[in-house]
Formats: C-alpha cells, structure tokens, sequence
C-alpha cells in the first residue's frame, strides 16, 4: 500500500513538472473571468419557454443564465479534462519505459499491479484536484452571476468526472503498448468514434433506418461517451440554452444500466492495461 | 568425501531470449543458451561484445524482461520473489531518474520502494550518499548533476537497501578516474562485506583489478569462464635486454623455452611456468652476456578477452 502511495505521488510530481498546471490555472482563469461579467445572459436568445418567460419573472431568468453558465462550465471541464488525461496517460507508461525510468523501479520488491494502479491513481488524483478547483469556481460563478446557489452543478461535474476517469484509463491502457503519441492517438481515435453514436441516431430516425440504429447502439458501447452524456443531461438537468437538447432532440435518458455498462468498462479498461503491463518485457 | 556446494548467488539454465518472430517481424536471438553460476561473495566480471546478450541478461533476473526458455535462480530463489527483490540493488546502463528530485528526495523515494522505514531511511541515505561522494549536493536536483554524478546517484540507490547481491551495468561508463576508483573502492567495501557483486563492463582493466570471476559471453552464450587467475595463466612471454650475446647464451635459452625471437638488443621467449624464469637468469649470465632488463609480460584481460571472442572460445 505504501507503494502504491508513492508511486501515485511520484506521478503527481510528474505531471507538475510538465507544466500540466498551466492548463488547469488557464481554465481557472477563464471562469473567474465569467464571474467579471455583469450582463446577464439574454433571455430573447433561446426560443425555450422558460427562457420567454425570463422577460417577466427575474428568477426564470437568473435560472437560465445560471443553466448556461453550468452547461458551458461543464462542457469545458470535461473538455480540457479529457485532454490533460489523454495528454498525462499516454507517456505514463511508454515514455518511461524508453527513457529507462522504469527498469530501476520494476526490480524494486513490487509488482507491476501496484507500479501501474499507482500511476492511475496519481493522474486521477491531479485531475481530481484540477476538477474540484474548476467546479469550485464555477459554483461561484453561478452564483455571482444570479445570486444563487445551483446544487445541480455539483451533480453535473460529478457526472463530467466519468470523462477524465475513461480517458485516463482507456489511454493508460495503451500505453502500455504503444507509444506517447499513438496511445494518445488511439484515444482520440477511440472519442472520434463514440461521437458517430448520436450523429447516427439522429440520421436513423430522419431516414427510418434500423440498421443505422443497431450501429449507433453498437457504437455506444464502444466507447460509451454518448451513455456519459446523457448522465451529465440528467445531472445538470436540461434548460432552453442546453447545448446537448440542441446539438441532439433524440438524446435518451440516463439509466443505471448504462452507468452500470460505463463502470465495467472502466475496470475492464483498467484490467487489460495490468495484464499487459505484467505481460510486456522492458 | 562428500564435497558442499557453494552457495550461489545467481544460477541460470540455459536461458534464452527471443525477440520479434511474429507479425512478420524477424526473430532475433538476443540470448541463446545460457548458463551460469556466481557464487555468493564473489565479485563477478560479466563481458562480452556489443550485442552479446549482457543487458538482456542481467534485465532476466531482475525481471524486466521474460526469457523465452530457461530459467534462474537468485540468492536461491526464481526470478521474481519479492522478498529477494529486496535484497537486490541495481544500476543500468541506461537510466533516466526522475531528474526534478534532488538527490535527498531520489533516494528517499527508492528507500520507500525498497520497503525501507522511516528511521531506515534517515540513517542510510547521508550513508550512502558519503560513499559516494554527493554529501554537499544532497539537496541539489538531479538534472543540475552531471553525467558522472547521476551515475553515482544511481550507484548510491543500488547499495541504499544494503544488498546481498548487486548487479551494476556500466557503472563507470561516465566517471572521471577519480570516480572509477571510488566505484572500485566500493565494490571492494562490498565484497569485505561478503556481498555478491555482478558487473558488467567494457572496462578490461577494471574488471581485472576487482573481479574474482569472470564469464565472456558471445552471441548469447559463455564462451569461457573461470577465475581471472586461472584464465590468464596462459603461456606468458619474457621480454629481455640482452648485451654481448652469445651462441652459448642463444643455444641455452633455446633448450629451456623451444623458441627465441631476437630483435636486436631484444630477446623474446615464451614460457609455461613462471618458474623457469631464475634458469632464464642463469643461462645467460653463464653464456657470458649481460642481462639488463626482464619483463615477465602477462597476458592482460584485454589480450585474453580479444582472443577468446575472435577465436570462440571453450565452444
């Protein structure tokens, strides 16, 4: 156990001596520029009821602008999450193997389930940490901005969490295999893919066609960023400014089984990477 | 009489290694069939060419790399047991440490690897760090070390766990002659202190000083091993300044060596036995010449060894 712990702290110094934290102030910077901004949003912008009825109620109103600032501070936490986590995970493992690191800690009386947990461990302790800034200051900007607190934020990052926790996992797993910029390649591929899932829904239903939907379905479990999705919807709750009801009206709703199918896939990501990882010579 | 095995701190049986052979890849035999033993408290020479199958063995057992057959043992256990990982210090060849530690917060970092307390911890490292000279950079970060100085930072992690056996590969590759003599006078400090020592290296001469065994290695496989002593008990040759000689003097050398190379002054015989060498002595002073200088000149590691790889060796 104490080696785990040092290993995940040996990666979490690893990432602040790439600089990783620039990232994260920069996003932490931008939010706290929202909180300058002294113009609510425009309620005449957004064709949804709640946000007509903005015009006479100052609370709607406040609600809306409160709803986009969580939707947009989410979409972007889970963006530069994903990001930092494909960038942190892909050398984790490859780059230190080429450069040697490696062959002085594997001898070390320790397995490699614990050198790699250790690592996993690590990355996602940092983006934890990054996470936990970014949301603590989107609540407050939210909060600035209408003048109240929105609890549902909290759940939608929590939700949003699930983005880093894949990407870190999936792209860590190949590391252990491919190089620092395949095995973040392979991730991007792996995102390009998963957003076919609803861009394929949608075209089945304009065209009627089953088969288009069996392959949304099956591209849905490939790579379950769609099933994230529609959790974040179900933590953030959806409003007349919520970019996923625009970008896709077919969106389904959020299931336990789908979280349930996400989590698997987490840990099943996570095994393969160990048993690659025990398997591969240095 | 029943005679006791030595306690041994490495044994391999014919390990091999292949790398590649599928997906359309080459196979490439990094080693063949090796096998070896090391005794415990021996310092331990380990040669061979570039791409004899050295690194690759050495990173067999300690793990780094599976073989394709074989197998082997460490301080009496496979490959692999954590407990003998703990017992076990290393320096590669090729190494990288996280370079934005200083030196203190590196080998603290390998002691909690190592399993090593607190308290453990606290007492060794300044330890180590005297043996190896970096007690006033202790607080500096790695990457501010030179070359030699990372080396011995690496050197100071692989005693920090006060090994049983130590496997340094190049350890000197980097020093400065003052650095090849610490790292000599470590390895000697080790061996007093009856641990194993294997080291692999280009240096012959530094081998020679500190090994007690060596193994050649070639293509993966031993050509030759034994002890130095006894390797390089070969025919040695005698070089000898020789004045007024005479036909008396070159007929008396000729009888107890077989044959003379004469190049003027000089006179070169070969020998078997070192003991021939005071009737060398007396046949030249009773042929009525004038001996100036005699050189018994060994043969050297690097004669042995260049002679053994050219030549294949035992094989």
């Amino acid at each position: 156990m104490i080696s785990l712990w040092t290993i995940a702290s040996l990666t979490l110094k690893e990432a602040f001596r790439r600089k990783t934290y620039i990232a994260t102030l920069l996003v932490a910077v931008i939010f706290i520029c929202w909180s300058l901004l002294r113009m609510p949003f425009h309620p005449g912008m957004s064709s949804s009821p709640d946000a007509m009825s903005a015009d006479q109620n100052p609370q709607a109103m406040a609600d809306g602008v409160g709803k986009f600032f969580a939707w947009l501070g989410c979409g972007m936490i889970k963006f530069f999450s994903s990001v930092m986590a494909i960038t942190l995970a892909a050398g984790a493992i490859s780059t230190e193997i080429d450069k040697g690191v490696l062959s002085v800690i594997v001898p070390k009386p320790l397995s490699r389930v614990t050198i790699y947990l250790g690592k996993w461990l690590g990355l996602l302790i940092y983006l934890a940490a990054s996470i936990a800034l970014w949301a603590a200051l989107l609540v407050f900007v939210v909060w600035h901005l209408t003048g109240s607190f929105h609890p549902r934020i909290l759940v939608g990052v929590l939700a949003t969490c699930l983005f880093p926790l894949l990407f870190t996992t999936l792209t860590l797993c190949f590391s252990t295999f491919a190089s620092n910029a395949l095995a973040a390649g392979l991730s991007l591929i792996a995102a390009g893919i998963s957003l076919a899932d609803d861009l394929l829904l949608s075209l089945s239903t304009m065209l009627q066609n089953d088969t288009l939907k069996t392959i949304s379905s099956l591209v849905g479990y490939i790579v379950p960023i769609g099933k994230m999705n529609h959790w974040i919807t179900r933590g953030l709750g959806t409003s007349g400014f919520d970019p996923t009801t625009l970008r896709n009206p077919l969106a389904s709703a959020a299931t336990s089984a789908d979280l349930v199918y996400i989590c698997v896939y987490i840990v099943a990501a996570l095994g393969v990477g160990i048993w690659v990882f025990q398997k591969r010579d240095l | 009489m029943q005679q006791t095995q030595p306690e041994l701190a490495i044994s391999t049986e014919h390990l091999r290694k292949v790398y590649g052979g599928s997906m359309g890849r080459a196979p490439f035999v990094a080693v063949q069939d090796l096998t070896f033993s090391v005794e415990r408290g021996q310092v331990f020479g380990f040669l061979g060419p570039n791409g004899a199958g050295k690194t690759t063995t050495i990173n067999i057992l300690l793990g780094n790399v599976y073989p394709t057959q074989g197998s082997a043992q460490l301080l009496g256990q496979p490959i692999g047991n954590r407990d003998v990982r703990a017992k076990i210090g290393f320096l590669p060849e090729k190494f990288q440490f996280h370079d934005f530690l200083t030196a203190d917060e590196f080998l603290d970092l390998h002691g909690r690897l190592y399993g090593m307390s607190a308290a453990q911890r606290r007492t060794r490292i300044p330890e180590v760090l005297e043996m190896v000279g970096l007690t006033a950079r202790r607080h500096s970060k790695l990457r501010e070390f030179s070359k030699g100085m990372q080396q011995r930072a690496g050197l100071a992690q692989a005693i920090l766990n006060d090994p049983d056996l130590v496997i340094l590969d190049e350890p000197t590759s980097a020093l400065d002659p003052m650095g090849r003599r610490d790292v000599r006078e470590i390895v000697s400090a080790l061996k007093a202190q009856g641990k194993t020592v294997l080291l692999n290296s280009h240096l012959l001469s530094e081998i020679e000083m500190t090994c007690d065994q060596v193994a050649i290695l070639k293509a993966g496989q031993v050509i030759k091993q034994g002890k130095i002593d006894d390797l390089l008990s070969a025919p040695t040759t005698v070089q000898m300044r020789i004045l007024n000689q005479t036909p008396a003097t070159g007929r008396a050398l000729e009888k107890l060596t077989g044959k003379l190379e004469v190049s003027g002054e000089w006179v070169s015989v070969t020998i078997k036995d070192e003991a021939i060498i005071p009737e060398l002595v007396a046949a030249i002073v009773e042929g009525q010449s004038k001996l100036m200088s005699l050189v018994p000149m060994r043969e050297t590691l690097e004669d042995l060894f260049i002679r053994v790889v050219e030549t294949g060796g035992d094989q």
